[in-house]
């Protein structure tokens, strides 16, 4: 009976660590560049995506 | 006598040349002219344009779909390059690079053989450096890729049989023009105005401002601040359509990504931009 214990103890502290690793090596992740930028998965893996800022376009000018 | 009639003039212009002796400014302008000047019969709707994808099959069923162009494979010694019709008339290329990461719209710049080798000194004396050595490709010519101070990529190309029979009319789905989304718009000014010759002028739209590279009061491209905020400075081809928004549309359904779907609040919904499967930008505008 002490010994089941003491397994169940072991069982515990390792799931225990396996959780708290899982949690701490995803810490940092996140669905994108580390300059936090937008990834788009393309036919040949992961690109990023363009960020346009429509404040700043003022394009298609060339024939008006 | 021949020797002499022959070597005079070498005596002279090595004297003036060592003399440091300048030539009256007319003179030189008209040397200037005669070497290095640019002959574009209509700039702006004369500039070739070719897709580099490393998937020319996947890139094909896109750009088909949502402009209705057509394809005609071209065997080029090993090369998979196709070139493409718009309602049956050439208007630009693809070429396979296996190993390439993204898809890119690179613009050239027709030339006659002896304006492009004068062309190729004088883009690489004020500084870009050469992507591609000067390359020849049966019916083709020669064609060199650079890449611009602030990491544009364009190109200069021999005038061939593709570039003599291109449709520049402003039908659906040709080309309307080119832009330089440019990070330091004075630099890319100079870097233009140096090497090819070119006027820039501002302008002003909406209370932002916007070049025009101008030729012989002719327009061969335009120039706006790169609203890009997490890539470099790029040129971007303009496609005319008379219904920016289907095609947009048609783009998403196609793997395509949408970047500007067209909206009043932008140019009264006149333009649409998208990215292609692997990553090329290109704009659609109804005019």
């Amino acid at each position: 009976m002490r010994f089941l214990k003491k397994y169940r103890l072991i069982l515990f502290i390792t799931l225990g660590v396996l959780v708290f690793e899982t949690f701490y090596s995803c810490a940092n992740a996140r669905w994108g560049t580390d300059a936090g930028l937008n990834v788009t998965w393309g036919p040949n893996g992961p690109r990023v995506r363009p960020h346009v800022d429509f404040d700043i376009y003022n394009g298609g000018r060339l024939r008006h | 006598m021949k020797i002499n009639l022959f070597l005079t003039p070498i005596f002279l212009l090595s004297f003036l040349f060592s003399a440091n002796i300048k030539l009256p400014e007319e003179i030189q302008k008209t040397i200037h002219k005669q070497t290095n000047s640019l002959s574009i019969e209509n700039p702006s709707s004369s500039l070739w344009h070719d897709l580099i994808t490393p998937d020319l099959n996947i890139s094909k069923e896109f750009y088909g779909k949502i402009f209705n162009w057509t394809f005609v494979d071209v065997n080029f010694k090993g090369i998979n390059y196709t070139t493409i019709y718009n309602n049956d008339k050439v208007i630009g290329g693809m070429i396979e690079i296996k190993s390439a990461k993204n898809s890119t719209w690179i613009t050239s710049l027709p030339l006659s053989n002896e304006d492009l080798n004068n062309r190729i000194k004088t883009v690489m004396s004020n500084g870009a450096k050469v992507l591609l050595p000067p390359v020849k490709l049966p019916g083709r010519g020669k064609q060199v890729v650079f890449e611009g101070l602030q990491g544009e990529e364009f190109s200069l190309i021999s005038k061939n049989e593709y570039t003599a029979k291109m449709d520049t009319s402003e039908a659906n789905g040709n080309w309307l023009g080119i832009e330089l989304w440019a990070s330091d718009v004075e630099n890319a000014k100079e870097f233009y105005k140096n090497a090819f010759e070119v006027n820039v002028e501002k302008t002003e739209y909406d209370n932002k401002s916007y070049w025009l590279f101008t030729l012989a009061s002719k327009t061969l491209a335009g120039m706006i601040q790169n609203p890009v905020t997490n890539q470099g400075s790029q040129w971007v081809p303009y496609i005319k359509m008379d219904d920016p928004a289907a095609s947009v549309t048609i783009a998403k359904k196609s793997s395509g990504s949408v970047l500007l779907a067209p909206t009043m609040k932008i140019r009264g919904g006149k333009i649409g931009i998208i990215q292609d499967p692997h990553g090329a930008i290109i704009a659609i505008q109804k005019k």
